[in-house]
């Protein structure tokens, strides 16, 4: 596999403030990567040196084998954070003109951007001026912009910000369908439920610094895993089974005239849930429900910055 | 190359395609035209206002009065058959026909005219009269003294009466002077109490020279004898200087005019299409897409041609008027924008006034979210802007005065103020240096407006003037400002 990008030791400084602080990670051909973070955490900074549409202060970049993106525009599609299209202009013809200046005909350009409102149930607005376009239809006109010119590296800011679910669903769609046609994607997002699904591998930036890059069980696996155990029991109890780390109440309830507890304990890294519950049931615990939760994407994250997002 | 076409062509339809492109379009040349058409509109539509003498001097003024009236209409006809021989068959006809006139009277001036514009003189309608000296009212004549005159005057110009009367001129003399009560139907100003003035003083000076013993005879000679000033200059074609030596300067100075509406013009669609690129986020998009150069080049170009545009249907619709209205003037005008390369000098100061300022106007645009944070910095710019304006009309009569020599030399100021003096043959070196000046002038300007460009287009935050200048500051020393 080549690598479609590549940071070496990223700063950016913008007088007394680091944005990004020592950033390196690279994305093979044909992956898709997110670039997770809160805000402020220095994504889109990162993206714009990417695009080289601003300097990094420390070390380099290398896009699709060069050291300056601006020398591979037309190789690459971008979707900035805050959407901006000409609002007068028709789908048809704002996705024909950006993929034109991406080296694409006009004929060419008019005939995919067709293509492509059609594939995604834009056919009827094509031609009606954008500023009467709904929002999540005028996102799509964005990203479609983006993509028109069948770019080998997709760079999303925040793509699915103000999208609703069924939008939401469609735009994870397109973005499978960039990475099968082998683009490589790199999306920024700081809602982790996207990147769990959509994601080969993630890198965690917080407060301009990397925090993980890897795959998503590597992420995962950063976060403890949680037995949560609910019943007439105690937490000494708990607390003994095999493979358990730490035991926290999670909530009281008084069901039926009998005091009920949930407790929520972690397990040690290397222990085995079903060892732990299968000892609970073994040693006679009153369980009324149990509950074996593996880690997610947003409590690796809360793992490794120790921030919430 | 082929993303700045595609961006000039994309900002050149966005425009040409709306409304307000070809309703602005046909409003400029339907305001001229009613501007200009309106005082003769009016004029013809007014009855001549009537004034009624009451001559209580014991003078017999009523006749003089009268008789001078009548010159000063003549006068005024043999201005209007100049004026349209002129249009018709160019300034020399003109001339001729106000040489007639002034030698040999009205008669003269009609067949003078007649024979240079036949065609014109076959429609020609003359002006009116300024105002027509009709009878007093019984009551007013019968009046013995001014106040009585005025008195019984009232109701014929407060429209309590049908007269039709709009004047009243009551005219007295004592011992020393005469004095004239000049009655008025409208309070606003008057010409005709001027005019009356300058006929009774003249008329009294007569009477008080005769009766010193001057005679009729030596008044008339020394009327006669009045010195003519014929005005001669090195720079005039012929033996005086004539409508035809003027026009280069008035043309000059209409360019000069032009110059400065047209490049206003554009560079506020300029302005206003890169703030709402900013706000709607497009510029950020298009940064991904194409280099600065590339998207202010397209930019500039593209209003540009909008710009030009606008200017050459302008002047199609304006050569295509001259030619029909004016065809012997239409002539002329070809022989001195060739003969003084001012058709030249406009273009070169066209493009080089444009690109100056548009590149300034570019760069404040892609700092500024809204059209109130633009106007906030095009305000002291537009300050900058006016300072030619002042001194433009001043370079018609003035064009050597050294402050206006000193701001052919200020690169913003050069275009309008070389292009106003360009008819009046500065000097080779004043030319080339002035050019040269503009041309370095726009140079840097391109070079640092790119710079702030570039910082202004990735900036999300509010407008703060002190950004815009660190941002070209960093831009010097090969820095970037920050993004939000």
């Amino acid at each position: 596999m080549t690598t479609a990008l590549s940071l070496n030791g990223v700063t950016k400084r913008y007088g007394d403030f680091t944005a990004v602080q020592s950033l390196s990670f690279g994305v093979e051909t044909g992956q898709i990567c997110g670039f997770l973070g809160p805000n402020g955490a220095g994504k889109t900074s990162t993206i714009r040196m990417i695009l080289g549409l601003v300097e990094p202060t420390e070390g380099s970049i290398e896009v699709l084998g060069t050291n300056d993106a601006r020398k591979v525009r037309e190789r690459i599609g971008f979707l900035p954070e805050e959407r901006g299209l000409y609002k007068r202009m028709t789908p048809v013809d704002a996705i024909a003109f950006f993929a034109g200046l991406k080296g694409v005909s006009d004929r060419e350009a008019r005939r995919r951007a067709k293509q492509l409102l059609e594939e995604q149930g834009l056919g009827a607005a094509m031609n009606r001026p954008i500023k009467a376009l709904s929002k999540g239809m005028s996102q799509k006109v964005q990203l479609l912009s983006a993509i028109a010119h069948e770019p080998d590296l997709v760079i999303l800011d925040e793509p699915f910000s103000g999208l609703d679910p069924v939008n939401q669903q469609s735009l994870e769609a397109i973005i499978r369908g960039l990475a099968a046609k082998g683009s490589t994607v790199l999306f920024s997002t700081h809602v982790m439920q996207h990147a769990e699904r959509l994601c080969d591998r993630v890198v965690l930036m917080a407060r301009g610094r990397k925090m993980f890059d890897g795959d998503l069980s590597d992420a995962r696996s950063h976060a403890p895993r949680l037995l949560v155990l609910e019943g007439n029991i105690s937490l000494a109890a708990v607390q003994a089974l095999p493979g358990i780390e730490r035991v926290e109440v999670a909530a009281l309830n008084d069901q039926d005239g009998t005091d009920q507890v949930q407790l929520s304990a972690t397990l040690k890294p290397s222990a085995n849930g079903q060892e732990a519950l299968r000892a609970a049931f073994t040693q006679g615990l009153d369980i009324r429900r149990f509950e074996l939760k593996e880690p997610s994407l947003h409590d690796a994250f809360i793992a490794l910055t120790g921030d919430q997002i | 190359m082929r993303r700045l076409l595609k961006i000039a062509l994309r900002e050149y339809l966005s425009y040409v395609r709306t409304v307000g492109f070809w309703l602005s379009i046909a409003g400029l040349p339907v305001i001229m035209g009613l501007a200009i058409m309106a005082p003769t509109l009016v004029a013809r539509s007014a009855p001549t206002p009537n004034m009624a003498i009451i001559d209580l001097s014991g003078r017999n003024l009523t006749p003089v009065i009268i008789k001078e009236f009548e010159r000063q209409q003549n006068v005024r006809v043999a201005k209007a058959m100049a004026a349209a021989a002129t249009a018709a068959a160019g300034p020399k006809a003109g001339e001729a026909i106000m040489a007639s006139f002034d030698s040999q009277g009205l008669k003269a001036a009609e067949a003078s005219f007649t024979s240079l514009a036949p065609k014109v003189a076959g429609a020609f309608k003359a002006p009116s009269a300024e105002v027509q000296i009709v009878p007093a009212p019984g009551p007013v004549a019968a009046a013995t003294s001014a106040e009585a005159a005025g008195k019984a005057l009232k109701p014929y110009l407060a429209d309590e009466t049908a007269s039709g009367l709009t004047y009243g001129a009551i005219i007295t003399a004592d011992t020393k002077a005469l004095s004239v009560d000049f009655w008025s139907r409208n309070i606003g100003p008057q010409t005709l109490d001027d005019s009356l003035k300058d006929i009774l003083r003249d008329e009294d000076r007569r009477m008080r020279l005769t009766q010193a013993g001057v005679s009729d005879a030596l008044l008339k000679d020394i009327d006669t004898a009045a010195p003519s000033v014929r005005l001669r200059s090195p720079k005039s074609q012929g033996d005086q200087v004539s409508l035809r030596d003027r026009l280069p300067t008035v043309i000059g100075f209409v360019m000069a005019m032009g110059l400065w509406t047209v490049i206003l013009s554009g560079v506020g669609i300029l302005l206003n299409s890169v703030v709402e690129d900013k706000s709607s986020r497009v510029l950020e998009v298009l940064l991904a897409s194409a280099s600065t150069t590339e998207i202010m080049g397209g930019k500039i170009l593209g209003v540009a041609a909008v710009t030009f545009s606008v200017l050459g249907i302008w002047l199609t619709l304006g050569t295509a008027m001259l030619l029909t209205s004016a065809p012997g003037l239409s002539e002329d005008l070809v022989a001195i924008l060739a003969s003084k390369g001012l058709a030249y000098y406009f273009g070169f100061y066209l493009v080089g006034g444009y690109l100056m300022y548009a590149c300034v106007f570019t760069a404040i645009g892609a700092f500024c979210e809204t059209t109130r944070e633009a106007q906030t910095l095009v305000g002291p710019m537009m300050l900058v802007l006016s300072i030619p304006m002042i001194f433009m009309s001043q370079s018609i009569t003035h064009p050597d005065m050294p402050i206006i020599k000193v701001l052919c030399w200020v690169p913003p100021f050069t275009p309008f103020m070389m292009m106003v003096r360009a008819a009046s043959g500065p000097t080779l070196w004043e030319l080339v240096g002035t050019g040269l000046g503009m041309i370095a002038f726009i140079a840097v300007t391109l070079w640092l407006s790119g710079k702030a460009f570039r910082a202004g287009a990735l900036s999300t935050s509010k407008l703060d003037p002190k950004a815009l200048i660190v941002g070209v500051a960093k831009g010097l020393i090969g820095l970037r400002s920050k993004p939000a």
